[in-house]
């Protein structure tokens, strides 16, 4: 298949919040970041799952209550994750969001940094978006972890059967 | 909204190409040129769009350089909007019609007076409606070249995106997935065969997954 398939496949970012959900649950949260940065992600309290077909079947969780069993279950099913609320820890930053897969756009993210808090407006502007690129530079690396691992040789034989291992594990 | 404090939604871009000369004089010129203009000063238009201080929605004034916060420039983009809610158009245009039927003493209307009608009655409800703001963050790194415009709005990425363009004469590439892989792929010198990254999680030519047994009540 070349790239213009993947392009009209469109699934990549389904495919990307899948593998951070299988990722985070197998790995207890713990991820590592360009080999420097030890950060964690979890999947939060909201995440919709939806299959290919027209129109789609589709469910979500949402609250406190829905578990890694619920999620291998829609997966094992067709579904793929479309959206999920992350939280995400990263040295002294901590943060919520959604991230949606369909175009990779970022929705109501939260912010609790651990910085001082200032009334200088422009201190304020630099230390929120140090927290944002901080927060954009984790999802692209993680990203091209997905990418690599999946676009490799290695994933047919290794990365997918771990995937399969996991999606089959009871909870 | 979302620049400095609360919850921040946005979508990001890859600015192609980069402004000639001085930057920062540069940019200075281009919003001064395409900031907000209030609809009270444009007449027959019911939208109006602009660049406005990310700290002011008031001001347009950007000669003090505040926009600049290197290597970022921070601004806001404002599009007020004139709009008549369609029962109320109605409730006029008839209250119109039964006015004008009394004063020329006629029964029924022909099409063209309907027609001259409403263009009245869509004027003058115009001119007493209040503009209605949005406003829109937008933070451009000029040294990566990346921009996030603080709005997931389909419509709204779009008008910005056209807008962006007519001030700067500089396309945007919104970074969608698969535009993000490629990016990736480029910046990380093409480690990734995203010709290869279809369907990883697909079994159709791998084990089958094994099947759920449900249980038929007896």
């Amino acid at each position: 298949m070349g790239t213009d398939t993947v392009k009209q496949n469109n699934q990549l970012g389904r495919d990307f919040i899948t593998y951070l959900c299988y990722k985070s649950d197998s790995s207890q949260g713990l991820f590592e970041c360009a080999g420097v940065k030890r950060i964690h992600l979890w999947i939060g309290d909201k995440v919709l799952l939806a299959d290919d077909n027209t129109p789609p079947n589709s469910i979500s969780y949402s609250g406190e209550y829905f578990t890694g069993a619920d999620l291998k279950q829609a997966i094992k099913s067709g579904k793929k994750v479309i959206e999920a609320q992350l939280r995400i820890e990263a040295d002294e930053t901590a943060c919520t969001l959604m991230l949606r897969g369909e175009r990779l756009d970022i929705v109501n993210l939260r912010i609790q940094s651990s910085g001082a808090a200032t009334d200088d407006s422009e201190a304020q502007f630099y230390v929120r978006m140090l927290c944002i690129e901080q927060i954009n530079g984790i999802l692209d690396d993680l990203y091209y972890q997905f990418l690599r691992e999946i676009s490799g040789n290695s994933w047919e034989h290794e990365g997918y059967k771990k995937f399969q291992t996991w999606l089959n594990k009871n909870d | 909204m979302g620049l400095y404090t609360g919850s921040a939604s946005y979508m990001r871009y890859k600015v192609e190409g980069e402004l000639s000369g001085s930057l920062k004089e540069n940019v200075l010129a281009r919003l001064n040129e395409c900031s907000f203009k209030d609809l009270d000063q444009l007449s027959g238009r019911d939208t109006s769009i602009g660049w406005v201080s990310v700290e002011n929605m008031a001001s347009t004034f950007f000669d003090d350089l505040h926009f600049a916060k290197d290597p970022y420039v921070a601004v806001s983009l404002r599009i007020d909007t004139r709009r008549i809610a369609p029962l109320t158009l109605k409730a006029a245009l008839l209250r119109e019609e039964l006015h004008y039927k009394k004063k020329t003493n006629k029964e029924r209307l022909s099409r063209k007076e309907k027609e001259t009608l409403k263009e009245q009655v869509k004027n003058s409800l115009m001119k007493k409606a209040l503009p209605v703001p949005v406003l829109y963050d937008m933070c451009w790194n000029t040294a990566t070249g990346i921009l996030l415009f603080f709005s997931t709005n389909k419509k709204a990425n779009t008008q910005f995106m056209d807008f962006f363009m007519s001030t700067f004469e500089l396309p945007l590439t919104p970074l969608f997935p698969y535009e993000l892989a490629q990016m990736l792929g480029s910046v990380k010198k093409g480690k990734i065969r995203i010709e290869n990254a279809v369907n990883p999680f697909a079994d159709s030519s791998r084990a089958k997954i094994p099947a759920m047994k449900i249980k038929v009540p007896a």
